[in-house]
């Protein structure tokens, strides 16, 4: 392959990794497969591609913007990521209107306010209140706790899940803490994490986020599994489910996915659905099957009612028994 | 280093890795990624951490550094397979050679190949001032080829204006029912700690969100380039816009138009939309938007603008309830009909006739001014 030629030409040595602290040797990253077994560990079966780009944002300190359909197991792999790694996990859930005191740092006013009347009390001057802009003063949010944790030498998960939910002005304040890893507070200064937290951000896309968080971000669209990938999953998180069972719901999903739904199933649903028939103890698909479990599949009354006008329970059925 | 450069063009000639990777990066620009040195630079980097023997790895090291959506990754994959991998290029870039297949946008009325005529000439009664000026109050259907690069380069400028213009938000002071602590607190310093004044503040009032619904069906045909011009430079510069176009059936082009060069976003275009230049049937294409799209980009703070001549070969009775919907469900509903410019055009034909009860708006944009005009009477309803 030329690639291999070129690696032998390429003028980049490559020297190991020395950037992480002794620390923290045991639990890292050295390898794509490294990623793909400490994932699999955690019941979390991925591809290549994605095992590769997460050992990347590893090893280079980069955020992860991750980009996918909905239930594609996005948000669970900034959760299985701090387990694999033994990270704690702070999560920032993004929505409409989220803004710095929520996400970053607020003030703690009523200790400032106690603090002005108790100097009040002792009849101290003005030169004693500057103090009450003092980090000691300051409630950490997700964002500055993700930062400010490292203090403690421990490393940290920061999962910022459906930035796309949050305002557009929102995505400026992370610009400085992705890039930086820092947060300016103007009344004290600037905070710098002393190592970096791994960052995995997640977005539906409902809106496309700003060029100038992509850039400091590395890329990733999760495309929905496999079937051989999907049979894969839904045997390792519910062993119980019999192969043929497993296999067939696994078939019938990407079929599914190929019609024209307003919301398409993901892999939770398939997990759901999975669940659903292992509590009710069918262990085979008939159309009445299908009809009564239809609301793990499919969400919304359009999608409900396109299966129930075309009969496609029906034909689902009929198509997995052949 | 430089003397390399003529062998490395070629990955097949031993050549610096490197110089290799900028080729390959400008390959990808060129085909409308938005690369830029400092991925490039990132991407270097991170090829220690990596095995250059896998291919997959590369992969994915260099379509996390240089692909920032989906509809890039078809590109970035033809790319690479062409470039690290050595494919016939043939086969992946036969679509350069475009032959104008009917039912596809076609891509040479882009290029500025010849335009037909075929279109009703408006009367051109204002003296020229200057060429801008002329070209300012020209028909879209009367722009000569060669003015045409001209003609995009204003309605993007205008479009940047515009987004520009509706960016702009107030803030309110004062009043608002929640108390602001953090700016009364440092407010209160002022007065040695005592808090004499409250400060307020407000909820920011929601956004306001545009769907685009454009005509494209044959009797828009000459209009139908400079629409999507901005179309494009509208999505490009405004916040929270989605894009559709419609002749018989509806497509949205939101995410092909988000590529960063227009060319390659007319590329995308002229492949997934397969019914440019067809009949039309504006009932059923926004029954189809209301059914499909309704519920997720229709809502009390949506702006429609819907580009039509109004010809519409459907059922009328579809129309108008659809219409209707449509209407009911947003803010409002802006019409713009390029016919509308002709002095002795009257929205008599039925489509027009039926749908204009349920237009809030009913506006020209048949050339520059229009446009400028639509943008101001849009900044005007954002602000209500």
């Amino acid at each position: 392959m030329v690639l291999g030629s070129l690696a032998k030409r390429a003028v980049l040595n490559a020297s190991p990794s020395s950037n992480h602290s002794a620390l923290d040797m045991k639990k890292s990253f050295r390898s794509t497969d490294d990623v793909l077994r400490a994932l699999k560990k955690q019941k979390y079966i991925c591809d290549r591609r994605l095992a590769t780009v997460v050992y990347l944002a590893f090893g280079m300190e980069k955020p992860l913007l991750l980009e996918g359909e909905a239930g594609v197991g996005k948000t669970e792999l900034g959760q299985v990521l701090s387990k694999a790694l033994d990270r704690r996990l702070i999560r920032l859930q993004c929505y409409e209107g989220l803004d710095v005191n929520t996400a970053v740092y607020e003030w703690n006013y009523t200790k400032q306010l106690l603090r002005i009347k108790l100097a009040e009390a002792d009849h101290k001057g003005l030169a004693d209140l500057e103090n009450i802009f003092d980090e000691s003063y300051l409630i950490q949010r997700p964002l500055l706790e993700a930062i400010r944790s490292e203090a403690d030498g421990k490393h940290v998960c920061l999962l910022i899940d459906e930035l796309d939910r949050a305002d557009e002005e929102f995505e400026a304040f992370l610009l400085e803490v992705l890039s930086e890893f820092q947060i300016t507070v103007p009344e004290i200064g600037t905070l710098k994490a002393k190592t970096k937290p791994l960052v995995i951000i997640t977005s539906n896309r409902t809106r496309d986020l700003h060029d100038a968080i992509k850039r400091r971000c590395l890329y990733h669209w999760i495309h929905y599994p496999s079937l051989e990938k999907e049979y894969e999953i839904v045997k390792t998180k519910v062993p119980q489910i019999s192969e043929e069972l497993a296999f067939k719901i696994c078939s019938l999903m990407q079929q599914i996915r190929q019609m024209d739904f307003y919301k398409r199933p993901g892999v939770a649903e398939t997990l759901d659905w999975v669940n659903a028939l292992l509590l009710l103890n069918r262990d085979h698909l008939d159309a009445e099957t299908v009809e009564e479990t239809l609301g793990c599949l499919l969400k919304h009354k359009e999608d409900v009612e396109k299966v129930e006008r075309e009969n496609l329970a029906l034909s689902w059925a009929e198509a997995l028994q052949s | 280093m430089m003397q390399g450069e003529t062998l490395a063009t070629d990955p097949t000639r031993p050549g610096d890795f490197v110089l290799n990777m900028l080729h390959f990066a400008r390959q990808l620009r060129e085909r409308g990624l938005p690369v830029t040195l400092g991925r490039t630079l990132d991407a270097l980097r991170g090829l220690k951490l990596i095995r250059l023997e896998d291919k997959q790895e590369v992969h994915s090291l260099l379509s996390a550094h240089y692909v920032t959506q989906p509809e890039e990754l078809s590109v970035f994959d033809a790319v690479f397979e062409e470039f690290w991998c050595l494919k016939d290029r043939s086969n992946v870039s036969d679509s350069k050679g475009h032959v104008q297949l009917s039912g596809t946008f076609p891509l040479t009325i882009v290029k500025g190949a010849g335009k037909e005529k075929n279109h009703l000439r408006h009367d051109l009664d204002t003296p020229p001032y200057s060429p801008q000026e002329i070209l300012h109050k020209k028909d879209f259907a009367d722009i000569l080829d060669g003015e045409s690069e001209d003609a995009c380069r204003m309605i993007m400028a205008l479009a940047q204006n515009l987004g520009l213009r509706l960016g702009r938000r107030w803030r309110t002071r004062g009043k608002g029912k929640r108390v602001d602590l953090r700016g009364s607190l440092r407010s209160s310093l002022r007065h040695g700690g005592e808090l004499l004044v409250l400060r307020r503040r407000r909820r920011r009032p929601k956004k306001t969100r545009f769907v685009v619904l454009c005509d494209v069906s044959s009797s828009m045909d000459c209009y139908s380039r400079f629409l999507l011009q901005f179309m494009y430079g509208f999505q490009r510069h405004v916040p929270r816009v989605e894009t559709f176009v419609f002749s018989t059936r509806l497509s949205r082009i939101t995410p092909l138009l988000r590529m960063r060069k227009i060319a390659a976003a007319y590329e995308l275009i002229s492949e997934k939309v397969s019914d440019w230049s067809g009949g039309t049937r504006i009932g059923s294409s926004l029954a189809e938007y209301n059914r499909r799209f309704g519920l997720r980009f229709s809502g009390p703070n949506t702006v429609i603008v819907l580009l039509s001549d109004g010809w519409d070969q459907g059922e009328m009775a579809l129309l108008e309830r659809e219409i209707k919907k449509l209407n009911s469900r947003v803010n409002r509903l802006m019409w713009l009909n390029p016919l509308l410019g002709m002095p002795d055009y009257r929205p008599i034909d039925r489509g027009m006739r039926t749908a204009l009860p349920h237009v809030e708006d009913f506006l020209e944009c048949h050339n520059l001014e229009q446009l400028e005009a639509f943008g101001r009477k849009l900044e005007k309803v954002c602000s209500l």
